[in-house]
């Protein structure tokens, strides 16, 4: 084995320009899967983890408040959350569970009522430090007060933009009770933030100040309820037991099997393999050309060896580690190389107009820098494409030079 | 706006000319007659009243109390007593134009765009629907369709279609009690021809002279199990009453 070892560096080190060629062909391809990979995992990871932090690893919310989201069943409540949060939070992976108000109103700041709509949302301070506040810089002003003489409220940069508010102006959250009656909130607004699009779209309150809107005094709508670990299969188990503790009175959903998730995950997914397959693929040709040129150079020399016994088993693993090595050393440099612009973008990311965030709107957590983000993962992953790449290229021309005849061989060359 | 305001808007339909069937049937009045007369029992120079407002949305029910002040069409103020949450909560409407005052937020707000459609704390009374009633006289021709025993005393039922289609009930089918002339029932339709309200007026009393309806309940077709119950408990006509009511003082004040 160790001949064939010898044999397959020495062939490998034979044309060194055929070879340094194979091996940049494996580094750009290695290089480009790291960086967009890397990329695709920042984006995607980044617009999946603000999602889930703003809407919930978990959800909890009445059966007929699920059925009927669409309409905003204000009436459909969890009238009373003291109880429900306990027994949640007793229940095993559990780490934190949120009462949470959402609810549609429209922003006037003067008399007239405008047509500004915004999310209204109302949770408790843990949820807001916790989950929020991370998440969210400062454009002007600071958190709401604790124990305000007046209501207050923090809005999101998009909806400050929209009606030109400052911090200062008293402004109208005009919403609807669940009985159906107006609900208006006159308040000051001490803050303006920004963080993602949903961050963005929204205006922040006290829990008690939305209780009082939409009249569920000791209630919420939802409840958030985050698990100690943040992997799928985690979020799904917890979502699992708690619904079995709750009963069916209430609706448990991990956040992948909402409708949306349901939908976008899958083609997020194939993004990402689609890409790697792209890259995987021009690899391949790249590699199946030089080893075929190979091939067809030494068909002579395989020729002499296949006479002197060795067998087509053996022809084929010398091709196959010569395709090994020049897949290691393209994939291990490529990884090396595409990690600079990977990092590159990991750190400042590419940054998008505000005009683009604002037309997404609060079903996705888009923020304007989108930034990559490299993980050992990824690495090893484009590593193995690279080798994997080489391999599947040189299969072909391997079996080529295996089915290679001692007199055929003669008779073709020198 | 009680319900007696309310009313007003619901049956002020102008005359369409129908003096041809009426000649061929001596005793069904016309269209103008049954509307003359319903103007006779509902319309005022001026009223004060005192209204409950039930409102059941199918699954719970409130209770609201309100003082309501009028004058004319043009001119009514309204102040919610109770529950706790709403009381201090004033409306007033002037020529067609409409704002709320919140004591909670100290504010107040002119009613308009999509707010209009919105049903009033919750009700299957729409702030259109009282908004209308400004000119509502010239927005229908209406035509007696014949006679019907409900409860087994004699109505007359009218189809009302709206001059323009813009207003909120292209379509009205009113029964006009024969003997009150007043609206018991109307269903109040859609440009489609979908039923949208449904408005039924009892309890019939002689009050100063007009035959004034204390109970009248309303259901949104469109919001399953709803409907609103509005009582009169007092009404006063042809009262003395200062412009200052219908201000923006007052709006804020009250009083």
């Amino acid at each position: 084995m160790s001949s064939v070892i010898r044999l397959a560096f020495r062939n490998a080190l034979r044309n060194k320009k055929r070879t340094g060629l194979t091996a940049a062909t494996v580094l750009i391809g290695t290089a480009f899967t790291v960086v967009i990979l890397s990329f695709l995992n920042g984006v995607m990871g980044g617009m999946t983890r603000d999602w889930v932090d703003a809407f919930g690893p978990v959800r909890i919310v009445t059966t007929e408040y699920a059925e009927r989201e669409i309409l905003a069943p204000l009436h459909a409540n969890l009238p009373e959350t003291t109880p429900l949060i306990e027994t949640i939070s007793s229940i095993e992976g559990v780490a934190h569970t949120a009462p949470m108000i959402k609810t549609g109103v429209i922003v006037s700041v003067g008399e007239e009522l405008g047509e500004d709509p915004a999310i209204l949302t109302g949770s408790s301070k843990e949820w807001y430090q916790k989950y929020l506040l991370p998440k969210s810089s400062f454009i002007d002003g600071a958190w709401l007060q604790a124990d305000a003489k007046k209501e207050q409220v923090v809005l999101g940069g998009r909806i400050a933009r929209n009606l030109s508010a400052k911090v200062g102006d008293s402004i109208l959250l005009m919403g609807k009770t669940q009985y159906g009656s107006m609900a208006p909130i006159s308040a000051d607004v001490v803050g303006i933030i920004t963080g993602n699009s949903v961050i963005d779209s929204r205006a922040y309150v006290t829990l008690e100040t939305a209780r009082w809107m939409v009249d569920i005094p000791d209630g919420a709508l939802e409840l958030l309820v985050y698990p100690a670990s943040n992997t799928r299969s985690e979020a799904r188990s917890v979502s699992t037991a708690v619904q079995q503790k709750i009963g069916d009175e209430y609706a448990s959903t991990a956040w992948m099997d909402t409708d949306m998730w349901k939908q976008q995950l899958p083609l997020m997914d194939s993004i990402q393999y689609i890409l790697s397959m792209l890259v995987v693929f021009v690899m391949s040709l790249a590699i199946f050309n030089t080893m075929t040129m190979s091939v067809l150079e030494r068909t002579g020399e395989i020729g002499v060896m296949r006479a002197m016994g060795q067998t087509r088993m053996t022809a084929v693993i010398s091709f196959l580690i010569e395709a090994v090595i020049i897949g290691v050393v393209g994939g291990i440099l490529g990884a090396v190389i595409g990690s600079i612009p990977a990092l590159y973008l990991e750190q400042n990311g590419i940054v998008l107009g505000q005009d683009m965030i604002d037309d997404v709107g609060d079903q996705f957590a888009m923020t304007t820098q989108m930034n990559g983000d490299l993980t050992p993962d990824i690495l090893a992953t484009a590593v193995f494409c690279g080798i994997l790449t080489a391999i599947i290229g040189a299969i072909l021309p391997a079996m080529r030079a295996a089915r290679i005849q001692p007199y055929e061989a003669m008779r073709t060359e020198r | 706006m009680t319900y007696f305001f309310l009313l007003t808007l619901l049956t002020p339909i102008s005359f369409a000319d129908e003096t041809a069937q009426a000649t061929e049937q001596s005793t069904q009045p016309t269209a103008a007659e049954l509307l003359a007369a319903l103007d006779g029992n509902l319309q005022s120079d001026s009223q004060e009243s005192t209204v409950q407002m039930t409102v059941n949305d199918g699954r719970r029910s409130r209770t609201f109390s309100m003082k309501s002040i009028a004058r004319g069409r043009t001119h009514s103020a309204i102040e919610y007593q109770t529950p706790k949450r709403e009381k201090g909560t004033r409306m007033l409407k002037v020529d067609g134009q409409m704002w709320l005052y919140f004591p909670r937020a100290e504010r107040v707000q002119k009613i308009s765009g999509h707010m209009m459609r919105q049903g009033m704390m919750g009700s299957d009374v729409s702030y259109e629907d009282m908004m209308t009633s400004a000119d509502f006289d010239d927005m229908y021709d209406a035509k007696v369709l014949g006679e019907e025993m409900i409860d087994a005393r004699k109505h007359w039922k009218l189809e009302a279609t709206a001059k323009d289609s813009s207003v909120s009930y292209p379509k009205r089918i009113i029964w006009i009690d024969d003997e009150y002339r007043i609206p018991t029932k109307q269903e109040l339709y859609a440009l489609s021809g979908l039923l949208l309200k449904t408005w039924a007026m009892s309890e019939i009393k002689q009050i100063d002279g007009k035959n004034v309806p204390m109970k009248m309940v309303i259901s949104d077709e469109l919001k399953k199990g709803s409907s609103t119950t509005i009582v009169t408990e007092s009404i006063t006509f042809d009262i003395p009453l200062q412009d200052q009511i219908f201000s923006r003082r007052w709006l804020e004040r009250g009083n």
